[in-house]
């Protein structure tokens, strides 16, 4: 789950790393006694590139910065609203950092990386100037002490005060990041004011979905992002992700769904969608699944279904009658195709075929009269 | 032969008395495998299918002489699970648990890594030396004994494509899920080298997926080091970037990961990469 910036910094503020003074609104009519003027304005969206697309702006007072807000309240960024702004004081920059934690998937260790390229887009920076990138490779086991995050702000070219600053902002993130349960943590740019202060300018913090069971202080919180039928079938803890074909696809196991997404492109035809129901069937999950699916055949582009079970280590019987029970709920008025292999696969192709559903042995034959069906229907419309 | 698992090896079940470890067990006893004992905390004494059960793997290890294990224990509580297995000296621990926190697992890899211990997994099907023995839930049904070696990161597509080797008359050495994490134990690399090493294996099918560079750095190995036929399989051609597309491990950020850099590295290396994977028996 990512966190929008004004909730990472209050994590910050929490465990002692500065942030600028600020506050958060979501309407026009905020206080404005705590501000000192000039202020940054910042719209709080989770999608990247906000500042070139204008939701950062800058007011030297309080009418100009009400007009700011106006403007940029409601306005959208990639097709995300703005519905939060984060307005802080403005800080005398002199330098711009690069900190961040992240899960480095190769090495398997925690990787702090810090350059003194701040500010900008840091892949840019490893692609042109990969030496200006400090990295840090943390053992799981062993952890990181400050004598660490030392050696980092030293490998920065940072000395003095300024060092051992910066080295005190690294370790604390990286305490935040394990705290938290982060997939990263990054503070880009971490300012040195004028004034030799130390602050995060911004805040990127994204947290493991699969460690929120320990974590009761997020629960809380209803992140939305994706589609109206993608944030759905999350709370339903299903895997769906929106496309845009004319073929509902529904099926088991991560790899496989993949792959018939990637065969009936190849055959010529356009999926709808990618839905995992997880590689064991359960009939919940199932009856999630066609509900999503119920909604996402109702638009007029989705000409047919495709339903494709590996029953290797599920019940035949709860996938075929989970399909069926889900049709009674969940009225779906296209063609359906299903194909079922595994354990009890004869019994399911029964259950399927008695309620109407098309059923098929060979993949290749299942997506081809899904293809033929679809694109039937293409030819009719126009 | 067979690679890491044979009918030598004394399995312990860690997690048995649960819906799916049950199961499971279930399916693992009828195929032959060597199924020494249970482990659930709180059911010590109990027996579960004929296999007692134990509240510690210590005992297990101590009255049957356990070298292996599978891990069927829930998210919260499979890092300790995973320790108790190491710390207790079995040589191959199978993790099947999906949804594990990433930070848990980069601590019982580098574990594992550091007392060179194999782990499988999280968030795997199993390995399975066909006609010899079964870890996990690689369905019996799918795999015959043979002469290829298979790794994937998917489960049921794995299934799959063990499915059409075997029926297009060639069989498996052993079949390992090394799982859909981000963070995973046993990697390509691992298995390829005992792939390589292994007499009775003849040919090898890696089957990856979009997400990470697990697949790069698995084609750089095999430039380098291996001489055996290897035929590839890459899910997700046609994965949209920034999803997370089913498994925690299969998302394309940025330039990273996507099936494209993937399928190139492969064929660089001289692996044939088909693009439907029913294709696969015909390479062998």
């Amino acid at each position: 789950m990512k966190l929008f910036e004004h909730e990472a910094k209050k994590i910050f503020r929490d465990n002692g790393i500065p942030v600028p003074n600020g506050v958060v609104i979501d309407s026009i009519n905020f206080p404005t006694e705590n501000l000192t003027y000039p202020v940054v304005v910042k719209s709080q969206v989770l999608v990247g590139g906000r500042g070139k697309a204008g939701g950062i702006r800058f007011a030297s007072n309080e009418d100009e910065c009400r007009q700011v807000v106006r403007d940029l309240l409601g306005m959208e960024i990639k097709g995300e609203v703005v519905n939060t702004l984060l307005i802080e004081e403005k800080l005398d920059i002199e330098t711009e950092l690069y900190i961040s934690v992240i899960v480095d998937r190769n090495s398997r260790k925690h990787l702090v990386m810090a350059s003194t390229e701040g500010g900008v887009d840091i892949e840019e920076v490893a692609e042109k100037n990969p030496e200006k990138i400090v990295k840090y490779h943390i053992n799981p086991l062993e952890g990181f002490y400050p004598y660490m995050a030392l050696e980092v702000a030293r490998g920065m070219g940072l000395h003095g005060k300024i060092a051992t600053k910066v080295a005190g902002v690294i370790y604390k993130l990286y305490q935040v990041y394990r705290k938290y349960d982060c997939e990263i943590a990054e503070i880009n740019p971490l300012v040195i004011t004028e004034n030799g202060e130390v602050l995060a300018a911004d805040a990127k913090v994204i947290v493991d979905d699969d460690a929120m069971f320990r974590h009761p202080e997020f629960s809380s919180i209803v992140r939305r992002e994706g589609t109206a039928l993608e944030q759905e079938a999350k709370e339903l803890d299903l895997n769906y992700v929106d496309l845009d074909g004319s073929i509902a696809v529904l099926g088991n196991g991560a790899g496989l769904v993949l792959t018939l997404v990637d065969l009936i492109t190849l055959y010529g035809g356009k999926p709808a969608n990618f839905l995992d129901t997880g590689g064991g069937v359960r009939e919940e999950t199932v009856l999630s699944a066609m509900k999503i699916l119920s909604k996402k055949c109702k638009s007029p582009e989705v000409k047919v279904m495709l339903i494709n079970l590996d029953l290797a280590i599920s019940s035949a019987a709860v996938a075929s009658e989970g399909i069926v029970k889900g049709l009674s709920m969940y009225p779906i008025d296209v063609p359906i195709f299903a194909r079922v292999i595994g354990n009890e696969a004869e019994k399911a192709r029964e259950t399927l075929k008695n309620a109407g559903i098309q059923v098929y042995e060979d993949i290749v034959e299942l997506i081809n009269s899904a293809i033929e069906e679809a694109t039937q229907y293409e030819h009719i419309s126009g | 032969m067979s690679i890491l698992v044979d009918e030598s090896t004394r399995v312990v079940i860690q997690g048995i008395t649960g819906r799916i470890g049950k199961e499971q067990a279930r399916v693992m006893i009828e195929y032959g495998t060597n199924i020494v004992a249970g482990v659930t905390p709180g059911k010590g004494g109990s027996e579960v299918l004929g296999v007692p059960v134990y509240d510690t793997v210590k005992e297990a290890v101590k009255e049957h002489d356990a070298n292996a294990s599978v891990i069927y224990v829930p998210p919260p509580f499979a890092k300790d699970a995973v320790f108790e297995a190491i710390n207790n000296g079995l040589e191959v621990i199978v993790v099947i648990t999906e949804g594990i926190p990433v930070h848990d697992s980069m601590e019982f890899v580098e574990k594992a890594l550091k007392e060179e211990i194999t782990i499988i997994g999280p968030n795997c099907p199993g390995i399975m030396s066909p006609g010899k023995t079964s870890l996990g839930m690689i369905p019996p049904s799918t795999v015959s004994p043979g002469e290829v070696g298979v790794v994937s990161r998917s489960g049921t597509l794995m299934f799959e494509i063990l499915h059409a080797i075997s029926s297009a008359g060639l069989g498996q050495s052993t079949a390992v899920g090394i799982g859909g994490d981000r963070v995973i134990g046993t990697t390509f690399i691992d298995v390829l080298k005992l792939f390589e090493e292994d007499p009775d294996t003849k040919s090898i099918v890696l089957v990856g997926e979009v997400g990470g560079s697990a697949e790069e750095i698995a084609a750089e190995f095999i430039k380098e080091y291996i001489s055996k036929p290897v035929v590839s399989f890459i899910a997700g051609r046609n994965a949209p970037p920034g999803k997370r597309m089913g498994h925690a491990g299969a998302i394309i950020s940025g330039k990273t990961g996507t099936a494209e850099t993937k399928v190139k590295a492969l064929e660089d290396a001289g692996v044939t990469v088909v693009e439907n994977f029913l294709e696969i028996p015909e390479h062998l």
